[in-house]
């Protein structure tokens, strides 16, 4: 299966699949602009507990 | 023509990844900047035997504070990285690239060339590595309730505590009790850390290169208990996804799913060479 082609409670998974490579992997170099080290943690903090709080809603019945 | 000087601080460029001029073809994908309407499409900046894959952007949203600001918007945050994944995506069907971390801006395209002509020699180096393999990533969710079962049906030290209890009555039954919990959960967790050890041993040797993610541990509740990359050459693909089914049948009775995502760009493999 592609992840691509997955179910909208899968794409947040994959969302955080993504933000995880993008923000912590890929080749850094000295841009204009770059993002630091400090707030790519804050920002995949902040996202997986706003998509653990989106699952806990869903999941609720 | 002259370049209209009001505009000229306000635009950005972003660059995505590397590929090799030899048979590079421009894509018509939109930009990170399109959405917003300020951006423009992504195009090749050639410099030698070396792309760049670029597309304005806007400073008013890719400039430092404006950026920064803009991360902390989720919304915001998941269209960007989805056309950044997709643009690297397309590029990779057609041609070997090297992933940039997302946020990489400029504020004028002769930068990013010194870069090409910088960076020539290692950049190539890493395109020879990366040629004719994808990345796929495997993740392995733990049920510990079904695994905990399993465990009750198959440990020796769990049957004979669980024959004590019906055998016992009372408060000596409660504590009997108490001590197969506690067992069958230290197993479990053991197993668990045991056959996700197992699983990222078997599919990295199928593959040509592979990380361990930093996912939750095998300990929390129906948690991911491995996060795994998996650089894998396409004419292995089909091993590897043998070694994976392979894998999933064995401990799908034991309440451990293995999750496939993938093809991606190579992400994770990016700065292998420079990795310990």
């Amino acid at each position: 299966m592609s992840a691509r082609d997955l179910s909208p409670a899968d794409q947040n998974v994959t969302l955080v699949e993504l933000v995880d490579r993008l923000l912590e992997r890929g080749v850094v170099i000295s841009g204009d602009v770059t993002i630091a080290v400090a707030d790519i943690d804050l920002i995949e903090l902040r996202l997986r507990a706003l998509l653990s709080a989106v699952e806990t809603t869903e999941r609720r019945p | 023509m002259t370049a209209d000087p009001a505009d000229a601080g306000d635009r950005g460029y972003y660059v995505y990844g590397i590929v090799e001029s030899e048979g590079a073809a421009p894509e018509a994908a939109p930009g990170v900047g399109a959405g917003s309407g300020s951006g423009s499409d992504v195009f090749l900046l050639e410099h030698g035997s070396l792309c760049a894959l670029v597309s304005e952007v806007s400073l008013a949203e890719f400039g430092e504070t404006e950026l920064r600001q803009n991360l902390e918007r989720p919304a915001w945050l998941e269209e960007k990285v989805r056309v950044h994944d997709e643009v690297l995506a397309q590029a990779a069907r057609a041609a070997t690239v090297v992933p940039l971390r997302f946020g990489t801006v400029y504020r004028s395209l002769e930068p990013i060339r010194e870069l090409l002509a910088r960076e020539q020699a290692s950049l190539s180096r890493t395109l020879a590595r990366l040629r004719g393999k994808r990345e796929w990533g495997v993740k392995c969710l733990v049920d510990r309730g079904r695994l905990g079962d399993w465990v009750r049906r198959s440990d020796d030290r769990a049957a004979a505590l669980a024959a004590q209890a019906a055998a016992e009555t009372g408060g000596s039954a409660y504590f009997v009790r108490k001590r197969l919990e506690r067992h069958v959960r230290e197993r479990a967790d053991a197993e668990a850390a045991r056959l996700v050890d197992r699983a990222h041993e078997r599919l990295a040797a199928a593959a040509s290169d592979a990380v361990r993610g930093t996912g939750v541990g095998p300990g929390s509740d129906g948690g991911v208990a491995l996060s795994g990359s998996y650089l894998v050459d396409t004419a292995a693909e089909d091993a590897f996804r043998g070694a994976l089914r392979e894998l999933a049948g064995e401990y799908e009775p034991l309440g451990l799913r293995l999750e496939l995502s993938g093809p991606w760009p190579p992400y994770s493999f990016a700065v292998g060479e420079e990795r310990p």
